[in-house]
């Protein structure tokens, strides 16, 4: 069969179940909602949904200044979501990329190969968790949370260092983990994969007489992952192409909160290993020892109190590290002319201590008010490169830093269904001086289910220490110290529409402006990496969405978004899909049974590093679920890419591959026990 | 490109798994010695938990019982033919949770003795010999003790509410809370638009907001006035359930869900192991668990007492 009636056959297949999918919501909103009165004892059990992300106090979704979108732990069982990324790319607007080493998030049509997650600000229950040198935010295996012992995810788009200072740059995610009293006893889980993928996690959770309410919990998980082909490397010399034993991945994650009263204390911890199949940086092909090792963990203590005159305090200390060494092996001329394989190796440390206050409180009835403090101290941002042996040190950069910020935001109700929230934040950095972030909403709801927002914002970025400060003597990388921050600004305006009991619209228009885009680039005189400010990049787009909830079980989203990202000279950005469409639906296949999820995700062609175009990507992933099917015993089975897609996402400078390839189709079955 | 995945292992394990999830799907096909139809009139958490807490006792007690679960996703049309269905199998017990539920089944099974939970009211099954239950409520006695536990110095109680459907209780009330010493102003209305009047009309009188569950006072679309209105004021709102603390109001007697459903389960005992034809009255809920706001305290200035929180209160702060 030819590759144009493959693509064919594929193309009539996703054609089909969009059409299925459709049908089914589209039947689903015909078929009669009830009698139009709620039975008495509906009264008691209805929720109103609130959201704490956006303006860092619970409020309502539609009163939020932002656009936001909440996935819940139901979906993320429903669709079978693995790791953070996965749950980011089934949200409108966003997209994961994979090179086959980390995970990295793209909104708005910005997502730079070569950048490590430092614009979106990713925080656990309010602590954040973008690290010291790189500012990643881990979002893949390295994500220092099992994804089992998330509640709730609070996606916030749109700039908001008005509130949380750097890198609130294109969105906040918020990852709210579940509570002892959610957990109630103890849960076994185990899963197994393709790529022979195993993973186990305990948890116990329970609120207990007096008050006291605890979770604690361990996960490991091991892939020995795929024999990889790049066509890049279709050599003889280098194994015609084929990298063996190079895409292993294995974490252990533990996590653990406790509180009584109005104090609590959480801590978590993941280390990840994971070898890299790529020979990115050059490295030599097909050989094993090239991989990473991170280390994330926290520990946070918190005090919550609710004052009495409607005033309520929130103040919070801090510990973070992080650890990471990369192993490069090389093949190096020696002084005596021969060529010997060394091992180069990468380091950074981070740590940092830091504390947080925030008062919030209701004045003259209409305004919410808050205000608030925090000051960080990164004891420790020190970077190493080196030959392992012989040894010889390229780098050994120990460099800290401290920034503090205060800020305050109003959000006044200027009449029944108007609203104006404004906020500002001052931020000083040690290195680089003083910024000053607003954001204004304008929040209108004419009518019970429309809401109009008209929002802007602006947002900075400081240099992290890996931009201004990593070099490796000339082999691949050089510094620029001489690094500007970067800003953006964001406008944009948000409509949502309630229709009937079931649908809800949500539609979206932005624009956003970025000055001193920090960028990686080779330099053309003497071929190094190096990270440079360009003059400006741009961006805008519509984002449309349909959420569905049926009381028969069956939930869905279908989402379109249009984005167009260029540079200051009018060129399309790298990875900077110009159309994505998803398709998220869960249904009972057999009530109380077996239920199905199924997600579908198009992105269209993307501009590579190498200036050529990746192919359009359809992506399905089907989850059968079977919730107690034996006390307290739940299963499932996914498959993933199950139309077998052949794709890539673009690779960066660090890579030779223009496209980096992604996994087939595979599979997982997973057996919670709760007891 | 990638080898997408390597067999045996994975064979076997899927396999096995087919062979599991096959089996658990199976399980219910053996014989059991009773069949029990649990009718469900909504989908959502708290008859789950009822489901669940009901189905964990009766297999627990000795009883063999084959559980089949009807959804009547709130439809009260297709709620007919499905009952109709489940009279045509013939169980030797129906569990009917919620209104639509129980009020298929008083209608159409008059032979099959029924156990109702999550009712707020008797009205429907008091003339019935066949049915029985666990209200969702509690004694008014409690509730006013509740009141005087939380705001001691409260005695003019308010409560809005539609005099067609609550009337009775409303009188109830009035009765029980002047033996308590507590006065209730209850404000009757016609219609949603009427509230904002009511309202205004009992502020000056009352300490305190009863709420009482009323279809047409107490509405997602009359929550936000309702609330707002006990923040101006600073009159604490008494919630319906957790749901309305969440959202603002002071404080309400939540169920614990799983145990209302091993109460039902309890009654279902005593039917199938006893007599079927003299079914025990219907009894309230045995657990109480409070639901408090303290953010909503803090606002209006509500200090609660030392020892009023238990272990097993939910607390929104």
């Amino acid at each position: 069969m030819s590759a144009s009636r493959i693509h064919a056959f594929q193309t009539c297949i996703v054609l089909i179940t969009l059409l299925f999918m459709i049908q089914s919501l589209v039947f689903a909103e015909l078929s009669p909602p009830g009698d139009g009165t709620a039975a008495d004892e509906m009264l008691l059990f209805q929720e109103i949904p609130s959201v704490y992300s956006a303006s860092r106090f619970e409020q309502k979704v539609t009163e939020a200044p932002a656009s936001v979108t909440v996935v819940t732990r139901q979906e993320i069982r429903a669709y079978g979501h693995r790791t953070l990324a996965d749950i980011l790319q089934s949200v409108p607007g966003f997209y994961a990329t994979y090179d086959r080493n980390y995970n990295y998030v793209g909104v708005r049509g910005f997502g730079r190969p070569g950048d490590y997650n430092s614009r979106v600000l990713l925080l656990i229950d309010g602590h954040r968790v973008n690290d010291q040198v790189y500012d990643t935010a881990p979002i893949g295996t390295e994500f220092p949370l099992d994804i089992d012992l998330i509640e709730r995810v609070e996606i916030v788009r749109g700039p908001s260092s008005s509130v949380y200072g750097a890198n609130a740059f294109f969105g906040v995610v918020n990852v709210i983990t579940r509570r002892g009293d959610d957990i109630k006893g103890a849960e076994l889980s185990g899963d197994a994969g393709s790529f022979n993928t195993y993973k186990g996690r305990a948890t116990y959770g329970n609120r207990f007489e007096n008050g006291f309410e605890g979770v604690a919990s361990a996960s490991i998980m091991h892939s020995a992952g795929q024999s990889l082909f790049f066509k890049e490397f279709d050599r003889p010399d280098t194994g015609n192409g084929v990298a063996r034993h190079c895409d292993t991945d294995a974490f252990q994650n533990y996590f653990a909160r406790m509180s009584f009263k109005d104090f609590s204390l959480e801590g978590a911890y993941n280390t990840r290993d994971k070898r890299i199949p790529t020979a990115a940086f050059d490295t030599l092909f097909d050989d094993p020892a090239a991989r990473t090792v991170d280390e994330h963990g926290f520990l946070d203590f918190k005090f919550q109190h609710a004052f009495r005159n409607d005033l309520s305090m929130m103040a919070r200390l801090y510990y973070d590290h992080y650890d990471f060494k990369q192993d490069s092996p090389y093949d190096r001329d020696a002084p005596d002319q021969a060529r010997h394989r060394v091992l180069f190796r990468d380091e950074a440390r981070g740590e940092s201590l830091g504390g947080d206050v925030q008062l919030s409180k209701r004045l003259f009835d209409s305004h919410n008010v808050l205000v608030g403090a925090e000051y960080r101290r990164n004891f420790r941002q020190d970077q190493f490169s080196f030959d392992v042996e012989p040894f010889f040190q390229y780098l050994s950069q120990r460099v800290n830093s401290a920034n503090w910020g205060i800020y305050a935001q109003d959000d006044y109700e200027i009449l029944p269904g108007l609203r104006l929230s404004a906020g500002l934040r001052f931020d000083y950095y040690e290195s680089f001086g003083d910024f000053l972030n607003p954001r204004l909403g304008l929040i209108y709801q004419p009518f019970d289910k429309t809401v109009i927002k008209l929002l802007y914002g602006s947002a900075f970025r400081v240099p992290n220490a890996y931009e201004l400060y990593y070099q490796d003597g000339g082999i691949t990388a050089k510094a620029n110290e001489a690094l500007k921050p970067e800003t953006i600004d964001t406008y944009e305006l948000v409509w949502e529409q309630g229709f009937g009991k079931h649908l809800t619209l949500h539609a979206s228009g932005y624009y956003w402006s970025m000055r001193d885009l920090i960028n990686q680039r080779v330099d053309p005189s003497d071929g190094l990496l190096v990270f440079e400010n360009l003059d400006e990049a741009t961006g805008k787009g519509v984002e449309i969405g349909l959420d569905g909830k049926w009381a028969n079980g069956i939930q869905g989203r279908v989402s379109y978004s249009w984005q167009r990202a260029e540079d200051s000279a009018g060129d399309w950005l790298t990875n900077s899909p110009e159309h994505m469409a998803k398709l998220n639906l869960m249904l009972p296949v057999i009530p109380e049974r077996l239920f199905a999820g199924s997600e579908l995700r198009y992105m269209s062609p993307r501009k590579t590093v190498h200036d050529k175009k990746s192919d359009d990507s359809y992506v399905m992933n089907l989850t059968l679920s079977a919730p107690n099917v034996f006390k307290g015993l739940d299963l499932s089975a996914s498959v993933y890419n199950l139309l077998n897609q052949d794709y890539g996402d673009p690779g960066s400078e660090s890579n030779r591959q223009d496209l980096i390839p992604q996994d087939g189709i595979s599979f997982r079955l997973k057996a919670t026990y709760s007891f | 490109m990638a080898h997408s995945w390597h067999p045996p292992k994975f064979v076997l394990l899927v396999g096995l798994f087919a062979i599991l999830m096959g089996g658990a799907l199976c399980i219910p096909l053996h014989a059991a010695d009773t069949e029990v139809a649990i009718l469900c009139s909504h989908r959502a958490a708290p008859y789950e938990q009822t489901i669940e807490g009901f189905k964990a006792y009766v297999s627990g007690c000795g009883i063999r019982a084959n559980f089949q679960v009807v959804q009547l996703e709130g439809e009260r049309d297709r709620a007919e033919a499905a009952v109709q269905q489940v009279k045509e199998a013939r169980p030797g017990l129906v569990l009917a949770l919620g209104a639509i539920a129980t009020h298929q089944a008083s209608q159409i099974l008059s032979d099959v003795p029924v156990v109702a939970g999550l009712i707020l009211t008797t009205e429907e099954i008091e003339a019935r010999k066949n049915i029985t239950g666990v209200i969702l409520d509690f004694p008014l006695e409690m509730q006013f003790q509740w009141l005087l536990k939380i705001l001691p110095k409260s005695r003019n109680v308010g409560a809005l509410y539609n005099k067609e459907r609550n009337s009775r209780r409303i009188e109830e009330a009035i009765r029980v809370a002047r033996d308590m010493g507590l006065t209730l102003h209850a404000q009757p209305v016609t219609s949603p638009s009427e509230i904002p009047r009511a309202l205004e009309a009992i502020a000056k009188q009352v300490d305190v907001i009863w709420g009482i569950p009323d279809d047409m006072v107490y509405t997602p679309q009359t929550a936000k006035h309702i609330l707002l209105f006990s923040f101006r004021s600073s009159i604490p709102v008494i919630g319906l359930s957790d749901a309305w603390v969440k959202a603002g109001a002071l404080y309400a007697l939540e169920w614990d869900y799983r145990d209302l459903g091993k109460q039902c389960g309890e009654i279902a005992e005593e039917i199938l192991k006893g007599n079927k034809f003299n079914l025990p009255r219907p009894r309230w809920p045995r657990t109480v668990r409070l639901s408090v706001n303290k953010k909503t305290a803090a606002r209006l200035n509500v200090k609660l007492q030392e020892g009023v929180l238990g272990g097993s209160s939910l607390i929104h702060e």
